[in-house]
């Protein structure tokens, strides 16, 4: 199941200003990341930092300002099949049952034996035997966001970008759902990138920590996990970890009392 | 955890029958076959009312005859097969025009609900065109066509055509954003998108225009026929005020409406097995 294209992503002094009519917000200055192929990187900050914006630019809905984005040597413009997407809401098309949901996530023209021999590969991949049939709102949070997973892998892409993917559903189908894209990413080795405000999910996650600040939203530091997965979040290595990006977040500031672990 | 901008269906009164089956907020519990009864309560004490005021005389059996002596005019119509015979041929009537003014308000308002400079082509015409009430149309109609079936056809497809055309382009309008980023994403062809993204997405509003439709197409059909027909049950009303047949009349309006509750049930019970996926109030 290799890929022979190993292709990295790579974003150049990324900006993204609104214009608002009565003043320019600047959403993202001089973004500056380099995702290796098969990399899991996460990205985290507080809301209003343009994480979001990031993603959406990275996939191909919203354009930069200035700057740019390659995977391998391609400049990307727009959306691609090389490059998913899972949202935090699960966006299942309600008319469409779990297999159709998954099957419109194949590239237009594959041949229908291929596409159903990928879509049941995909249901076993996500957990989902036995609910074929079923429709989204027939299926718990978790489960709808499983299937979100599928229809974003299903097409092979490059790149899955994950948008506050599990931020809806609750702390245990959280940490259930945080083992199955690892598990899922263990097996696919594609290039992941999360964004995230649970700072825990992030460490458990990836192989390193983007630490984003708002007004502008600015990459503040980075901090790389050198911890072998599957990751115990009460290891004292984790905890360090974790200390290391308050400190990025709050350095300049005074750190909080409360924030000391 | 998609948010739809569609409420539950059915309105205020399925909002109370849904309030009823709620324990713990105040509202009764009430036993099923009083509330199965309870739409028959109000109609059943009127005709009462109604006949003990013609036994009285207080109505005079010409202007409103009692609701006994309706009932025997019902019955004879129906044996003679003649209430029959006239709402068959309306009926016929209003398939054949509403399946014409449906099927271009379809067409016509999935055009301008994909392109904007159809709409804008078009929104003039449509502008001027809609406000005119569907009865100022048949004179025209007749004087166009004649008095044969093609006029009053026409007349119950233009009485279609504007609720179909209106809520099919409010549909596809209402397309929600999120779908069609995922669509756009996966690189669905424009034609994908339409069929498998914006049409789903706009049945439940095509829906709703179908039904008004249906509704629209029947006051036309009995409008057209009280103007110039030599058939159907708004000749049948018309000819009996000329004949001074209030019993027959009564008949004729009540078979009109009976008729319209049935038609709107049946395709409420087709929607919703055609749109079981769309359940906006999940418990």
């Amino acid at each position: 199941m290799g890929r022979d294209e190993k292709e990295s992503l790579s974003i150049e002094r990324l900006s993204k200003r609104f214009d608002l009519g009565d003043g320019v917000v600047s959403a993202l200055s001089d973004v500056d990341l380099k995702a290796e192929a098969g990399e899991f990187i996460s990205i985290v900050g507080a809301s209003g930092c343009g994480k979001s914006t990031l993603l959406r630019i990275i996939v191909g809905l919203d354009r930069a300002t200035s700057g740019a984005i390659r995977l391998g040597n391609e400049l990307i413009e727009a959306t691609s099949l090389d490059r998913g997407m899972v949202f935090q809401e699960s966006r299942l098309l309600p008319w469409m049952t779990v297999v159709e949901n998954i099957e419109f996530g194949c590239r237009p023209g594959t041949p229908a034996r291929e596409r159903k021999r990928v879509v049941e590969q995909h249901i076993e991949l996500v957990g989902l035997l036995g609910f074929e049939a079923a429709y989204p709102h027939q299926l718990s949070g978790g489960m709808q966001q499983r299937v979100s997973i599928a229809r974003a892998l299903v097409g092979r892409p490059k790149v899955l970008l994950l948008d506050e993917p599990f931020g809806a559903l609750d702390m245990l189908t959280r940490i259930t759902m945080q083992q199955e894209i690892l598990r899922i990413w263990e097996i696919e080795r594609t290039t992941m990138i999360l964004v995230t405000h649970d700072i825990d999910e992030a460490i458990f996650l990836g192989d390193r920590v983007v630490v984003m600040s708002k007004g502008p939203g600015r990459i503040k530091g980075i901090v790389k996990v050198d911890l072998p997965r599957p990751r115990d979040r009460s290891d004292d290595q984790f905890l360090r970890i974790r200390k290391a990006i308050f400190a990025e977040f709050f350095s300049g500031a005074k750190v909080p009392l409360e924030y000391e672990i | 955890m998609d948010s739809h901008p569609r409420k539950g269906r059915g309105g205020p009164a399925a909002a109370i029958a849904g309030r009823r089956r709620t324990p713990g907020l105040g509202v009764r519990a009430v036993p099923w076959l009083f509330w199965l009864v309870l739409p028959l309560v109000v109609p059943a004490c009127l005709v009462v009312l109604w006949e003990i005021a013609s036994r009285r005389g207080v109505l005079r059996p010409a202007i409103l005859p009692a609701p006994s002596l309706i009932k025997d005019t019902l019955i004879d119509l129906v044996r003679s097969g003649e209430l029959w015979g006239h709402l068959k041929i309306s009926l016929w009537r209003v398939l054949q025009g509403f399946s014409i003014g449906a099927g271009f308000g379809l067409l016509v308002g999935m055009v301008t609900g994909v392109s904007a400079v159809a709409e804008r082509a078009l929104v003039l015409l449509t502008g001027v065109l809609r406000p005119i009430p569907i009865i100022a149309w048949v004179p025209v109609l007749i004087l166009w066509m004649g008095i044969d079936e093609s006029s009053k056809i026409t007349v119950i497809a233009i009485g279609s055509f504007w609720p179909v055309l209106l809520n099919v382009v409010h549909g596809i309008r209402n397309t929600n954003r999120h779908y069609l980023e995922v669509a756009s994403i996966l690189k669905k062809s424009r034609l994908t998108v339409l069929r498998r993204v914006v049409l789903p997405s706009a049945l439940p509003a095509i829906f709703t225009g179908v039904r008004i439709g249906i509704g629209i197409a029947w006051v036309s059909v009995v409008g057209a026929e009280l103007i110039a027909a030599s058939s159907g049950v708004g000749y049948m009303i018309m000819y009996a005020r000329e004949v001074s047949q209030a019993d027959v009349m009564l008949v004729g309006v009540g078979a009109i409406g009976v008729t319209g509750l049935v038609t709107d049930a049946g395709l409420r019970r087709v929607e919703r097995r055609v749109l079981a996926w769309n359940v906006s109030g999940e418990k």
